[in-house]
C-alpha cells in the first residue's frame, strides 16, 4: 500500500520536473530580475549605495522628461516605416519572384534575398555607416556623378536627415526590419503553398493578375502579413542597435529612441531606479499598443 | 500575362536583386584594398589582392570570433535542452498548472528585452557572473527559451499519440522516448530553434556591450565596433574583419539553407 502511493505521487510530481531547466533559467534571469525593476522604479537608486525611496517621483519625472517623450515620437516614426516596410516590399519581391516559372531561377533568387540574414546586424550597420559618410561616401559620390551634388551632405550628421538616413538601411528593404528577407521567405512560402485549383478557378473568371492578388493571394497571405506586422512593431520599439553605432541618438537628440535613452540614463548617468521607470513605463506601452494592434487584427478576421 | 507585365516584373526584380547584393559587393571588393584605392573608385577592383588586409583584421577577430563561437553552442544548447524537456512534458502531460506555467514561459516573448536590461545587469553582477562566459550564455539563453518553447511544443502536438501509448504499453521510461521517439521526430524543428538561436546569440550587441569587458569575454558584435585602423590601411582592414566575422554564418548558410529556409516557412503554411 505504501508503495503504490509513493509511486503516484512521483507520478504527479514528475511532469513539473521536466520544467525545472527551464524555470530556473526564466525565474532568475527574468522574473527576479523583472521584479526588481519594477521595485527599483520608486527608487533614486545608482545601482550601489544610494538607494532612496521616493515614491512616483521618476513616473512623474518621464512624463514631463523632453527627451524621453521626444524619443517616444522619434521610435513611433520607427514604427510607421517598418510596418508599411514589411507589408510592402517584401510582399511584391515574393510576387514577383512567384510569377517566374523556372524553378531553378527562384530557388537562386529566393536564396540571394536570403542570404543578408546570415550576415551579422552590426556588419551591415558599419558597411552603412561608410556608404552615408561625408565627403566621400559612397552616396554622396553617387549623387555627385549623377549631377545631383545640391543633395550631397552628412547623412548622419545633419538632424534633419540622420533618423530617416539610419531607417534607410538595407534600401530597398529599409530599416533592416525586413532586411535578410525573413518576411519574403514567408510570403513566398505562403504563396507556394496556395492550392493550384484556386489560380485556375480564378483564371476561368476572367481575373487578370491585380483582380488575383487582391481577391485571392491577399486573404490566402492574412495570418502571415498579420503575424508580420505584430513582430514589425514588436522590433521596431525595441531599436537600439544601429542608433546606438551610428549616431548615439545624436545629433543633438534627433535619433534618440527609448532603448537608448533607457541604455544612457543607467550606464551613462547611473540613475538606474529613473531608468526602471523608463523600462516600465515603455513596457506598459508595449503592452497597449500589442493588445490594441491584436483586437485591430481580429476585427479584420471577421472583415472578410 | 501580357509580355510588357512579364517583362516589367523581371527588370524590377533584377533591379531588387542588385540592390541588395550591391553593398555586399562593395564590402568584399574593398576589402583587398588600400584606403587611397578605396576613395578613388569603390566600385572597382584594386591593382591587386591585398591579402595583409585580412591578416591584419584576423588579429583583431579571431579571439572575439572564438569567444562568440564558445557563448552561441552553449545558448543554443541550453535552450534546446531546456525548451525540448519542457514541451515534451506539456505534450506528453495533463497536469495542473500547465497552461499557467506555458503562459508563464511564453509571456516572456511580449517583454522588450531592454525593459530588464539594468535589473538583468545588476542581477549578473549580484550573482558573480558579471564578465563571465556564463554571464553571456545564461540570460540570452533564458530570453530563447520562450520561442523555443512556443515552436518546438507546437511540432512535438503533431506527433501521433500511438506512438506513445505504444512506449507507454512497453513500459519504456521517458528517458527513452524522448531519446528514441520524441527526439529524432523533432529534428526539423529542433534545428530551426538551432538557427534562430544561434543567429540571435552571435550576434547579439547590447547584451555583451552591457556585461562584459576585456578581451577574454569580448563578443564578436561588440569587437567589430571597436576595430581600430591605422589611418593608411584604411577600410580595407575593416571590411575584410567584416567579411572574417560574416565567414561562420555565410558556410553554415550555405550548408543548412535547404533546413534553414524549410523550418522558417513551416510555421508560417500551418498559418
Amino acid at each position: 500500500m505504501a508503495g503504490k502511493k509513493r509511486k503516484s505521487l512521483f507520478l504527479i510530481v514528475k511532469p513539473y520536473l521536466f520544467l525545472i531547466p527551464i524555470y530556473l533559467l526564466l525565474v532568475i534571469f527574468k522574473y527576479i530580475p523583472f521584479g526588481m525593476a519594477v521595485q527599483k522604479s520608486f527608487f533614486n537608486w545608482n545601482g550601489g549605495n544610494m538607494n532612496i525611496f521616493i515614491g512616483f517621483q521618476n513616473y512623474l519625472e518621464a512624463f514631463s522628461d523632453k527627451i524621453f517623450l521626444e524619443s517616444l515620437l522619434t521610435v513611433f516614426k520607427v514604427l510607421i516605416v517598418y510596418v508599411l516596410i514589411v507589408v510592402t516590399v517584401p510582399l511584391l519581391t515574393a510576387e514577383l519572384l512567384f510569377a517566374v516559372k523556372s524553378a531553378k531561377i527562384q530557388y537562386v533568387v529566393r536564396t540571394a534575398f536570403t542570404f543578408p540574414m546570415v550576415v551579422p546586424g552590426v556588419v551591415i550597420i558599419l558597411l552603412w555607416k561608410w556608404i552615408l559618410a561625408g565627403d566621400t561616401g559612397v552616396l554622396n559620390s553617387i549623387l555627385n556623378s549623377v549631377g545631383l551634388s545640391n543633395l550631397v551632405r552628412p547623412w548622419l550628421g545633419n538632424s534633419q536627415t540622420a533618423l530617416w538616413s539610419i531607417l534607410a538601411i538595407g534600401f530597398p528593404w529599409l530599416g533592416m526590419a525586413s532586411l535578410g528577407g525573413m518576411q519574403f521567405l514567408i510570403y513566398f512560402g505562403a504563396l507556394q503553398s496556395i492550392p493550384k485549383d484556386l489560380f485556375e478557378a480564378g483564371q476561368l473568371d476572367g481575373a487578370n493578375i491585380v483582380k488575383r492578388f487582391i481577391h485571392i493571394d491577399l486573404p490566402m497571405l492574412a495570418t502571415q502579413i498579420k503575424l508580420m506586422v505584430t513582430l514589425a512593431i514588436i522590433s521596431s520599439l525595441q531599436i537600439f542597435d544601429s542608433i546606438y553605432i551610428l549616431t548615439r541618438g545624436g545629433p543633438g537628440t534627433s535619433t534618440m529612441v527609448p532603448a537608448v535613452y533607457l541604455y544612457e540614463q543607467g550606464f551613462t548617468y547611473k540613475r538606474m531606479g529613473y531608468s526602471s521607470a523608463l523600462g516600465i513605463l515603455l513596457f506598459i506601452i508595449i503592452m497597449i499598443l500589442t493588445v490594441l494592434n491584436n483586437k485591430f487584427l481580429k476585427s479584420t478576421d471577421t472583415m472578410d | 500575362m501580357g509580355i510588357f507585365a512579364k517583362i516589367t516584373g523581371r527588370v524590377l526584380l533584377a533591379l531588387l536583386l542588385v540592390l541588395t547584393l550591391a553593398p555586399f559587393l562593395l564590402l568584399v571588393l574593398n576589402s583587398f584594398k588600400t584606403h587611397n584605392e578605396i576613395v578613388m573608385n569603390p566600385w572597382m577592383p584594386g591593382t591587386e589582392l591585398r591579402i595583409v588586409n585580412y591578416v591584419k583584421a584576423f588579429s583583431q577577430v579571431a579571439r572575439p570570433m572564438l569567444n562568440s563561437l564558445n557563448v552561441t553552442v552553449c545558448v543554443v544548447l541550453v535552450t534546446v535542452a531546456a525548451s525540448v524537456l519542457a514541451s515534451y512534458s506539456f505534450v506528453r502531460y495533463e497536469f495542473a498548472l500547465s497552461g499557467f506555467l506555458y503562459y508563464g514561459i511564453i509571456a516572456m516573448l511580449m517583454i522588450p528585452g531592454f525593459v530588464m536590461l539594468i535589473p538583468q545587469f545588476i542581477q549578473i553582477k549580484n550573482i558573480g557572473l558579471y564578465n563571465t562566459m556564463w554571464g553571456l550564455i545564461l540570460p540570452p539563453a533564458a530570453y530563447s527559451v520562450a520561442m523555443g518553447t512556443f515552436l518546438t511544443r507546437g511540432s512535438m502536438e503533431s506527433l501521433s499519440k500511438s506512438l506513445f501509448e505504444a512506449a507507454d504499453m512497453e513500459g519504456a521510461p521517458d528517458i527513452t522516448i524522448l531519446t528514441r521517439i520524441v527526439l529524432p521526430l523533432s529534428k526539423p524543428i529542433i534545428s530551426t530553434v538551432t538557427i534562430m538561436t544561434g543567429l540571435n546569440a552571435w550576434n547579439n550587441y547590447l547584451w555583451p556591450l552591457v556585461s562584459s569587458t576585456g578581451a577574454k569575454t569580448q563578443q564578436i558584435a561588440v569587437a567589430l565596433t571597436k576595430m581600430v585602423v591605422s589611418v593608411v590601411d584604411g577600410n580595407g582592414v575593416l571590411f575584410a574583419g567584416y567579411i572574417i566575422a560574416s565567414l561562420p554564418l555565410v558556410i553554415m548558410f550555405c550548408l543548412a539553407s535547404k533546413s534553414f529556409v524549410a523550418g522558417l516557412t513551416q510555421g508560417s503554411v500551418k498559418g
